[in-house]
């Protein structure tokens, strides 16, 4: 490959990640009340994107309110 | 002479530098992911060979070596001994005397080559090492991305670049494979490793926390009525190795998760997201008060039952 087939791959990835960070997105407003009782229970969370499944943790939360 | 002394300043001055810088280059980006037609070898060698001498020479120049070191009439002396051997044989004395400067002047110049060779090589490496960090880092304009790979890449072989996680500017994540072999089988799993040949092609895929999918029973349980979740017939293969040959290889399919398989890393670049989760924090802090202290409408209702 050279540099602009490289550029183009890359560009495929980023896009890949893109996709599931808006399924993530998605996936927290759709399902958000289950979530926060989830996370109030267990500190634990699943989120489902067609990528696979990631988790959330309480420890995301204040990372992300810091 | 002349032909032995040319082809050794040939060695030396254009080959060299080259072979030296892909040694080098060699620990970051392993030769066989590098797929290099001949002309591409043959300019690159010269692209290195007259960079890192001018860079040599404008060093030499600066810090007065080169001016200590060069001597014209000595350097004649050389020159007509190696190309007559009758000016050789009566002049040996003297031109032994002249070898001694040659010698001197070219070992103020390799040294100064050979380390500007190293460092460029040095710094291409954690260019490539850090590929994915310092595209994403640079402006997002399409030109200037493309001359970035087209100077700190050589052309890669496609399949270094697709399971290669130093192109990756998230470092958190990590690359998962779905692989449907020519058998029928599904196996998923994070990828750990790949075997490429010679020519860059691939041999074998390694998985790590390897599972392969049930399809007959899946098959079966569909069939039977039912509408099973697909989840439920993933089965885990005891390994962190699970090799898989290319030959064997029909399709794959490529996912970047986040490597702790969190949320965290997608938040990056994403307001929405961040406030999302915040949001979620404050409503969990709110839920934990009320698991706690109880809802406040309790308290009324129960005044109002008392009443």
């Amino acid at each position: 490959m050279n540099g602009s087939q490289i550029e183009s791959v890359l560009q495929l990835i980023d896009q890949n990640v893109d996709i599931t960070r808006q399924e993530t997105l998605l996936y927290l407003r759709e399902h958000q009340a289950e979530v926060v009782q989830a996370l109030a229970r267990t500190g634990r969370a699943t989120v489902k994107t067609t990528a696979g499944e990631l988790s959330l943790r309480i420890e995301d939360l204040t990372a992300a309110a810091a | 002479m002349l032909a032995v002394a040319v082809s050794s300043f040939f060695a030396l001055y254009v080959l060299g530098p080259d072979a030296f810088s892909r040694v080098v280059l060699g620990f970051t980006l392993p030769r066989r992911s590098v797929n290099l037609s001949r002309s591409e070898e043959v300019s690159r060698a010269l692209i290195w060979a007259v960079a890192s001498f001018s860079l040599a020479y404008l060093w030499a120049s600066l810090d007065g070596s080169l001016a200590k070191t060069w001597n014209p009439g000595l350097f004649k002396v050389w020159f007509s001994g190696i190309d007559s051997e009758a000016y050789f044989s009566t002049h040996s004395e003297v031109w032994f005397g002249s070898l001694a400067a040659v010698l001197k002047l070219n070992r103020c110049l390799l040294l100064r080559t050979y380390a500007v060779v190293f460092l460029l090589s040095i710094l291409l490496s954690i260019l490539t090492h850090f590929y994915g960090v310092v595209r994403d880092s640079l402006p997002a304009w399409t030109w200037l991305r493309e001359a970035f790979a087209a100077i700190v890449l050589p052309r890669v072989a496609p399949w270094h670049v697709l399971l290669s996680k130093l192109l990756l500017g998230d470092r958190s994540l990590s690359i998962h494979l779905d692989i449907l072999t020519k058998a029928d089988m599904l196996y998923q799993g994070a990828f750990a490793d790949k075997t490429l040949a010679a020519d860059g092609s691939l041999v074998s895929v390694t998985l790590a926390n390897p599972r392969r999918f049930d399809r007959e029973a899946y098959v079966q349980e569909k069939e039977n009525g039912t509408k099973p979740s697909a989840e439920l017939f993933w089965k885990k293969i005891p390994t962190n190795m699970f090799l898989v040959m290319a030959s064997e290889i029909a399709t794959v399919n490529l996912r970047y998760l986040p490597r702790d398989r969190s949320v965290r890393p997608l938040k990056a670049g994403s307001p929405d997201l961040t406030d999302l989760l915040k949001a979620i924090g404050e409503q969990v802090e709110e839920a934990k008060r009320q698991a706690v202290n109880g809802p406040a409408f309790t308290f009324v209702n129960n005044a109002h039952l008392s009443i």
